[in-house]
């Protein structure tokens, strides 16, 4: 396609914004995308692509599964583009491309891995046209943005380009339906030894028959809508998955999964299914564009870790872990609770979610979380913080929580001086910003007590 | 006392879990009926003291108005003898005259308020908000599709302090109507306005012993959360 004038002003405007926003050290990558964007509305058309473009989209998992995802190509031997940097909506994107292509506006690269937000797609589908979609799972998440899941599967819904071709999530019976007549493989994890059900969720996006709305015969569920179903009135049932899970040791963090063709073992990182899911969904996708799934499975060994999300160490025979989980989600934080319920010995929970510029309008996601998890003994000490830390002591209230293992502390300074460390096992950070001063302060005044532990 | 809860299993997109569980526990003794989409709601047909409704997504709005339009004539004589109905966010549409598409098809609604409501899904409204009853502050935060166009002389809840009302240029919030409440206050609604609560239930059952949980706690966290949403930047 021959480029018109006013996209290259764009890219070359464009690009020296950027390089203007590295000299004063500025992060962010909305701005020159914007300015590329507002000179050629059609910048991201008119762009260079690289031959294989692959998005990563749906409500939770997609910055971990993008990571993992450019891993395995890279690995592969893929020169590879993405969008980490900055956002992922259009100007994120814009910007990703001002950043990799070439004056010209030539991509270097054989292949990008772009994580792109649900609500964005309608914008940037009829500019660049994924060739592999990516969908995690749909849920209902950012009410005041997204609304609820089917508002968010409505809109991939009528802009997916049908050429893509899709890579789904088995038990996922929402974002599992989207385009239906796309091309489209699944992955799955079918319920594994030792694994509990959640029949009967705190709330769950999909009760009845996505396909004649009757009542819904349940298979399995994992948590929330996540699960397996078939219907009896017509004949609707949860498809099969090309990739899947054969058995997980959760002890050697050892995954075994499988295609039609082969069996191999992955590595994960954490004994957590949400971890599993991710690696499986990135080693499915890595697959449909070229890297054999053996292959992935082979360089999950060497997976870098994603530290920023799940760090944990041993300090004098006690565990610390901090754990970065999106506080403006109803299932994100549940999803921990349930891990660290099932973690043994004495624990001390220090939920720091939330700094004063984004105090209110959380309160929903409180209630929608599944706080039940943390009405267990062995949370001897639930540290609630910051503004709202008098919205977490009622909800864990009213999740029947003693009150005499709930910590107040709108200070976060406090909070170590009232951890009882001596009698806890696991000391654990829930936190959903990780690059503030606060957050960093908080985990390293608590490395220092636990240091000078004995 | 008997609490009928309408579809709470597809009726409680915004935290309302949060005003199930505190109602619930405000009435210890009270039988809870939970109503799921696909049957008939009680209230029709016995006597229910408290009926609750969420909001839901606009395909499952919809398929309720269409269950229940058969039954508007039950629905109008309960409101018109002083059911107690509180229903959040575009659930209070159900009780209007009808709902106008983006695409300005009209769904007939039951018909009962004078009232009713435009509907623009790529213009998603969201703003937090403080209103007046009285002496009493009401908190919450909205989110919604919708706006609401209602007759002058149709009571509402209160008067807009801070954020948005019933539609962009209106300054009240919420509709009351003989014993029908619907705000598109989310937060939990309940759970967030202790004060409000107690007042309102102690009006609607001045009989019942309430047992309001929490409530110390409830009051502290709504004084703090109302001195945050005076801070934040209209
Ligand atoms: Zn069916």
């Amino acid at each position: 396609m021959r480029k018109p004038f006013s996209f290259y002003i764009a890219h070359w405007i464009g690009k020296l914004a950027l390089f203007g926003m590295r000299l004063l050290r500025r992060t962010g990558s909305y701005l020159p995308g914007a300015i590329a964007l507002r000179i050629d509305p059609k910048y991201l058309s008119h762009t260079g692509k690289p031959d294989l473009i692959v998005m990563v989209t749906g409500t939770n998992g997609k910055t971990s599964v993008c990571n993992m995802l450019r891993y395995f190509l890279e690995s592969a031997g893929q020169h590879v583009m993405d969008n980490r940097e900055g956002s992922n909506t259009i100007e994120g994107l814009a910007s990703a491309f001002l950043t990799h292509n070439t004056w010209s506006g030539k991509s270097p690269h054989e292949s990008g891995v772009l994580e792109l937000d649900e609500r964005s797609a309608i914008r940037i589908f009829p500019h660049v046209q994924p060739d592999v979609l990516l969908v995690t799972n749909l849920y209902r998440d950012s009410y005041q943005r997204n609304a609820h899941a089917e508002y968010i599967f409505d809109i991939l819904d009528r802009s997916i380009p049908p050429t893509t071709k899709l890579v789904l999530n088995a038990e996922d019976p929402i974002s599992g339906r989207l385009a239906l007549q796309n091309e489209r493989v699944y992955y799955g994890i079918p319920l594994l030894d030792g694994e509990c059900e959640q029949r009967h969720p705190r709330f769950s996006d999909l009760v009845y028959c996505p396909v004649c709305h009757r009542d819904l015969e349940i298979d399995f569920i994992r948590y929330n809508h996540i699960g397996r179903y078939h219907c009896k009135h017509c004949g609707y049932s949860s498809p099969e998955a090309k990739y899947h899970v054969v058995s997980f040791d959760r002890e050697r963090k050892e995954a075994q999964c499988a295609t039609d063709e082969e069996k191999t073992i992955f590595h994960t990182q954490t004994d957590g299914v949400t971890d599993l899911y991710n690696l499986l969904s990135a080693a499915a996708t890595a697959s449909e564009c070229g890297v054999p799934f053996s292959k992935s499975a082979e360089y999950s060994k060497t997976l870098p870790p994603l530290k920023s999300r799940h760090h944990e160490e041993i300090i004098h025979g006690r565990r610390f872990l901090s754990i970065l989980c999106k506080g403006y989600n109803p299932v994100a934080p549940a999803r921990v609770f349930e891990y660290l319920q099932a973690q043994p010995g004495r624990k001390v929970l220090v939920m720091a979610n939330g700094t004063e510029e984004e105090i209110v309008e959380n309160m929903a996601y409180l209630y929608d979380n599944d706080y039940s998890y943390l009405n267990d003994p062995s949370f001897f000490q639930i540290f609630c913080c910051g503004e709202r830390y008098l919205d977490y002591a009622l909800r864990l209230r009213m999740a029947d929580i003693p009150e005499d293992r709930i910590v107040l502390s709108r200070d976060y300074a406090e909070i170590p001086h009232l951890i009882a460390y001596e009698n806890a096992d696991l000391i654990c950070l829930i936190h959903d910003v990780s690059d503030v001063p606060w957050v960093r302060n908080l985990l390293s005044a608590i490395r220092k007590d636990m240091e000078q532990l004995q | 006392m008997k609490i009928e809860f309408l579809y709470p299993e597809v009726a409680s997109l915004f935290g309302e879990l949060g005003d199930i569980d505190f109602l619930v526990r405000s009435f210890p003794e009270a039988e809870i009926i939970k109503t799921k989409r696909i049957e008939r709601p009680r209230f029709l047909d016995e006597t229910i003291d408290l009926v609750f409704i969420g909001p839901m997504t606009e395909r499952v709005q919809e398929q309720i108005i269409a269950d229940l339009l058969p039954e508007k004539d039950i629905v109008r004589e309960k409101l018109e003898n002083g059911q107690t109905l509180l229903a959040i966010s575009n659930a209070v549409e159900i009780f209007g005259q009808y709902v106008e598409t983006d695409e300005g098809e009209r769904i007939e609604a039951l018909g009962i308020l004078p009232f009713f409501a435009r509907r623009q899904m790529l213009d998603r409204l969201s703003d937090v908000f403080i209103g007046k009853r009285g002496d009493l502050d009401i908190i919450g935060l909205k989110a919604q599709f919708t706006q609401v166009y209602k007759t002058d002389d149709l009571p509402y809840l209160c008067d807009v302090e801070k954020g948005f009302g019933l539609n962009m240029q209106s300054r009240v919030e919420g509709i009351c109507w003989k014993n029908f409440l619907g705000t598109y206050l989310l937060g939990p609604f309940l759970v967030s306005n202790p004060l409000f609560a107690k007042a309102w239930l102690e009006e609607q059952f001045p009989e019942e012993t309430i047992e309001l949980p929490f409530f110390d706690l409830a009051v502290s966290a709504y004084w703090k959360h109302l001195d945050d949403i005076r801070l934040m930047r209209p």
